[in-house]
């Protein structure tokens, strides 16, 4: 039962959505941080890696903890049995219960439970053998029953852990990050700007889709160590197929931010006032934001002020934070169970079918790669591992090369990342039909030297922008483009006779005074003049038989 | 209808009165009717409800041009885009939906007078009521479903849904001297009836027999998949064995608990009270006192919980999608909110919503919402301890040991309580300057609907002198969670001996 409401939007007049940007006491010209880059460059992070905050310079030091909402990957929201998609026409995805109708009642989409199982079973979380759903008011347009089903009392996991190293991103050692729980909630529809200043439109679309909430422990100490955290939380849930389809330009992953500071000194006692930054949809931001406050509440304590406990906005074009609301006026969410869900009771089995369908982890798939048969160097793992899809892609593709790991992963990390990058519709090896046959043919050609390596390259690149049909081969292909490297010839005789007749002058050089680089210059030219069509060896070999020269 | 209808506004929506005249089109009522005519004499009915008028308490949502109001102006326009799982069934088995009965606005109130579409007047107050008795005065028809009651005690349909929370279908029913059954909760799905109180909520019958409330029953009953807290367990819990003829109560024992029978309970309450409990060991019954201590603090705790829910549940009711957007836009979002409910809502639910709000809020929630459902848990135990068979939905309770100085309590198969404690007050004293004493009508019905149980009232006497003006007095059943079937068995035992004057 699927109501469209695609013809209208819900018209809703307008209020003060935003608080004003105000003045804010941002950066104070004191530099207090090293720039940085991560070692890491993933293509579908937006924004540069973020600066690396050093506390052991300047005697203070950061406490960072960080929550964070990813969208679930289901074909329908938690509840409703709606269809799920980011990219629906606005209200596509709008049953009765997603738009609050009078007396619909929510019914748990089990797919979403197993999901939401499975990123806590990969986060190493204690699971609840029991949990409930809770209802978390407040009044918002975009938010259509007036609450929100969440997990405030006894939520589906606690106690779990991700650790970060070197591999992502870390240069000085490592840091544990605690997730203190993971809890099922629905996500909000969206509010868009109106026709008028005062119109506010609402898109629920995205109303009653699943979220998972991970909550860290206070636990990151600068925003290099944060970003990672939020980096490696994105490729894991995106790697256990637990967050929803897009990035953070769809939203699938958003993240709020709490972060004090203190003396250096002070390490171990009790942390400073905390301040929260809400709403932050990329990377970037968060790294920014983190920096931001880091400055400005350190800014605030050398003036000889305090640090209001409050809620803050981040505005990404001045990339400073702006206070949203404070502690006076902070909201009364008013918790009660859900009348209408009965508690969840998880089965062992169940638990242990969700267990059983997590692929090989992150970390695990590193370590596994840099030993043999594999050995890759950790470098290479690493960005075979960050790469969504690639993994797999590498691991069939060695096979296919009979154990060639070495080259079967220069070749992805090199041609095929690059190709990834150039195409701006992929977004991962994985969306991606990849011809993992079709590049083992490409490399093979390269590696029984019938065409260079440069042509494999080429052809490589021409397969992917446009697919083999059915009657093709990727021999035909290469031969159509002219990259096969042809082994005899007349050809190559007559251009040798034609070369050495207007070159005896670095013959003479080449026989009688033995500079044998010379013979470089004949196979150049030849290859240049031949379209590189034939093997250089061959040419090489010829030159020489020609000149009597070893 | 329109005899009645005029003094008695027991609907707030209905079909049109030329569709039972003359009206042939598709889905008219005649239509329907006619057609229902057509199968039973062909021998072919859809079952024992088709054709037959049935009408729904304006809290159930029907997918037709019947607006669902919840009597509250802020819904007045409200045209619901699909049918709760009650009123599709009884809609399938070929019922007529006569229109939509007038109530409390969102079902919060015990007297129906807190409705935007006007007070319900009950219909034994205007000549209506089958023994031709006239009251001397036009008396509340109960709440919140006395649209429902006052229906069909004036014979303007067969049958009603309504809705109980707290008593809702039983205090009105009783009131209008009808029958009115809520079954265990979760029984009859809720999808599609306005929540009030989610964990509360049960959709009820209202009928003139146990009979008939059994015939609407047997259609609407069993989960559908669209809510949650449907119960699925089985038909019945294992009491049906112990109850096998209403005529013949050998073996089977009823509860009387003694905290259902306080100082201030009316005399004639007592006087019917008490000749049905004769008539039932005259059937075989055997008759014996039970207690159930925790039944004082229900009410307390009922009106707690219910508020709190409420509050939760109404809060969608923001101007924003739902509610009459009386006032223009604010550049303060909370205070538009707040002044377009407050336009919107009526005194009681706002009050309602005041104190769940309270309640619910961080420093209230430890001293009275969790302390409320600790007392919920005790009034179910109670009830556990007395029935003869255990509670379905957590088992047997550990028994403690019992010795000759502590017997262990009778175990029952029933419990037989008054309904209300006193007559339906005039209509002129309400609503009554202080909410609680509106409050107190409840507080025979409450204990059950906290537990869940399965609950019936049955018109047992009509009571004569100037307190009660010829007005009805119910007397309820009550079973263990699951035992509709012996909780109507015995109401029909009940309704068997009925019809005396006290």
């Amino acid at each position: 039962m699927l109501y469209r409401f695609k013809e209208r939007l819900l018209h809703i007049q307008s209020f003060a959505l935003c608080a004003a940007p105000s003045a804010v006491n941002g950066a104070s010209g004191r530099h207090y941080y090293v720039t940085e880059r991560s070692p890491l460059k993933v293509s579908f992070f937006d924004g540069e890696p973020a600066n690396h905050w050093n506390g052991m310079e300047t005697g203070w030091r950061a406490t960072i903890g960080l929550e964070l909402h990813c969208q679930i990957r289901s074909g329908q929201k938690l509840f409703s049995g709606a269809p799920f998609s980011a990219h629906a026409e606005v209200n596509e995805n709008v049953t009765p219960f997603d738009a609050a109708f009078p007396g619909t009642l929510p019914r748990l989409n089990p797919h979403c439970l197993a999901q939401a199982l499975r990123a806590s079973l990969a986060l190493g979380c204690a699971i609840s053998a029991k949990s409930a759903f809770d209802r978390k008011h407040y009044f918002y347009n975009d938010l259509p029953q007036g609450y929100q089903i969440t997990q405030h009392f006894a939520p589906l996991a606690v106690n779990g852990k991700l650790i970060l190293g070197d591999a992502d991103g870390l240069k000085d050692g490592s840091r544990t990050v605690s997730i203190q729980q993971v809890q099922i909630e629905q996500d909000t529809g969206k509010s868009l700007e109106g026709d008028t200043e005062n119109d506010v439109l609402v898109d629920l679309n995205r109303a009653g889709a699943g979220l998972i909430e991970i909550v860290t422990g206070p636990d990151m100490r600068s925003s290099t160590e944060a970003t990672s955290f939020v980096r490696k939380m994105f490729l894991l849930l995106d790697h256990i197929g637990v967050l929803a389809e897009g990035g953070f330009e769809d939203g699938s992953l958003r993240c709020d931010v709490n972060v004090s500071v203190g003396r250096a000194e002070e390490e171990g006692s009790t942390l400073g006032t905390r301040c929260e930054v809400k709403n932050l949809n990329s990377i970037k931001s968060v790294g920014k934001a983190i920096e931001h406050e880091i400055s400005r509440q350190i800014s605030e304590i050398e003036r000889g002020g305090s640090i209001v406990p409050e809620t803050r906005g981040f505005d990404p074009f001045t990339e400073t934070t702006v206070p949203q609301r404070n502690k006076e006026s902070a909201r009364e969410y008013r918790y009660i169970p859900d009348p209408d869900l009965p508690p969840v009771l998880l089965s062992e089995h169940f638990i242990a079918r969700c267990r059983a369908s997590l692929p090989e982890l992150p970390d695990d798939l590193r370590l596994r790669l840099t030993q043999p048969p594999y050995s890759l160097s950790p470098y290479i793992a690493s960005l075979l591992v960050n790469e969504p899809g690639s993994t797999d892609v590498f691991e069939r593709l060695t096979k296919m090369l009979s154990g060639d790991a070495e080259t079967s992963a220069n070749w992805i990390v090199g041609p095929v990342f690059s190709h990834l990058r150039s195409d701006p519709t992929t977004k991962s090896l994985r969306e991606k039909s990849f011809g993992v046959d079709m590049l083992a043919e490409v490399i093979k050609l390269v590696k029984d030297e019938s065409i260079s390596n440069l042509s494999g390259k080429y052809l490589l690149q021409r397969l992917l922008d446009k697919p083999l049909s059915n009657s093709q081969s990727v021999q035909d292909v290469a031969r159509e483009l002219a990259l096969m490297q042809e082994s005899t010839g007349d050809e190559l005789d007559l251009l040798c006779d034609e070369l050495f007749r207007s070159n005896q002058d670095k013959i003479d050089l080449i026989v009688n005074k033995q500079r044998h680089s010379l013979i470089g210059f004949f196979v150049g030219t030849i290859q240049q003049r031949t379209n590189r069509k034939y093997n250089p060896k061959v040419v090489d070999a010829l030159v020489r038989k020609r000149l009597g020269v070893e | 209808m329109s005899r009645f209808e005029p003094t008695v506004n027991s609907f707030i929506s209905k079909r049109k009165e030329s569709d039972c005249v003359a009206d042939v089109s598709p889905g008219g009522t005649k239509a329907v009717g006619d057609s229902a005519q057509e199968r039973w004499e062909a021998g072919t009915p859809k079952s024992l409800l088709d054709g037959v008028p049935i009408a729904l308490k304006d809290n159930i949502c029907l997918h037709s041009d019947l607006p669902t109001t919840c009597a509250s102006s802020h819904l007045r326009r409200h045209v619901s885009p699909y049918s709760a799982t009650c009123a599709s069934r009884v809609v399938s088995a070929g019922a007529v939906i006569v229109g939509k009965t007038n109530m409390d606005e969102f079902a919060m109130g015990s007297a129906s007078v807190h409705g935007a579409f006007g007070k319900v007047v009950n219909p034994c107050g205007v000549g209506a009521d089958r023994d031709g008795i006239v009251g001397e005065e036009q008396r509340v028809a109960g709440g919140s479903s006395g649209g429902s009651a006052a229906a069909v005690a004036a014979g303007m349909c067969y049958a009603a849904l309504g809705s109980d929370t707290g008593g809702s279908v039983r205090l009105p029913a009783s009131y209008c001297g009808i029958v009115g059954f809520k079954p265990s909760y979760g029984r009859i799905p809720r999808w599609g009836l306005v929540a009030y109180a989610s964990s509360l909520d049960t959709v009820g019958i209202l009928a003139r027999t146990v009979g008939c409330a059994e015939v609407v029953y047997d259609v609407v009953k069993g989960p559908d998949g669209k809510d949650m807290s449907a119960w699925a367990g089985g038909e019945t819990n294992g009491g049906r064995a112990d109850v096998r003829d209403p005529g013949d109560l050998r073996g089977v024992v009823v509860g009387v608990p003694e905290e259902y029978l306080p100082a201030e309970l009316s005399p004639a309450t007592i006087a019917t009270l008490s000749s049905c409990l004769t008539h039932l060991s005259r059937l075989g019954a055997t008759i014996v006192p039970v207690s159930l201590p925790h039944t004082r603090q229900a009410l307390s705790a009922y009106y707690v919980i219910a508020p709190a829910e409420a509050s939760s549940n109404l809060a969608r009711y923001d101007g924003v999608r739902y509610g009459e957007r009386t006032v223009e836009r604010d550049e303060d979002a909370n205070g538009w909110y707040a002044a377009t409910r407050t336009q919107g809502l009526g005194e009681e639910v706002k009050r309602r919503i005041m104190v769940g709000t309270y309640v619910m809020t961080e420093s209230a929630y430890h001293s009275y919402f969790l302390h409320s459902q600790r007392y919920r848990r005790l009034v179910q135990f109670d009830f556990d301890r007395v029935f003869r068979h255990p509670n379905p939905l957590h088992g047997p309770l550990p028994q403690p040991s019992s010795s000759p100085s502590n017997p262990a309590p009778a175990k029952v198969n029933v419990l037989l309580t008054p309904t209300s404690l006193s007559p339906p007050p005039p209509l002129s004293s309400y609503p009554p300057s202080d909410p609680v004493l509106e409050y107190v009508n409840d507080v025979a019905t409450i204990p059950a609907s906290l537990a869940g149980l399965p609950a019936c009232t049955v018109p047992f006497a009509r009571a004569r002198g100037a307190e009660w003006g010829g007005m009805p007095v119910g007397v309820q059943v009550i079973g263990q969670f699951g035992d509709e079937e012996v909780v109507l068995r015995v109401a029909r035992a009940v309704e068997m001996g009925g019809g005396m004057d006290v």
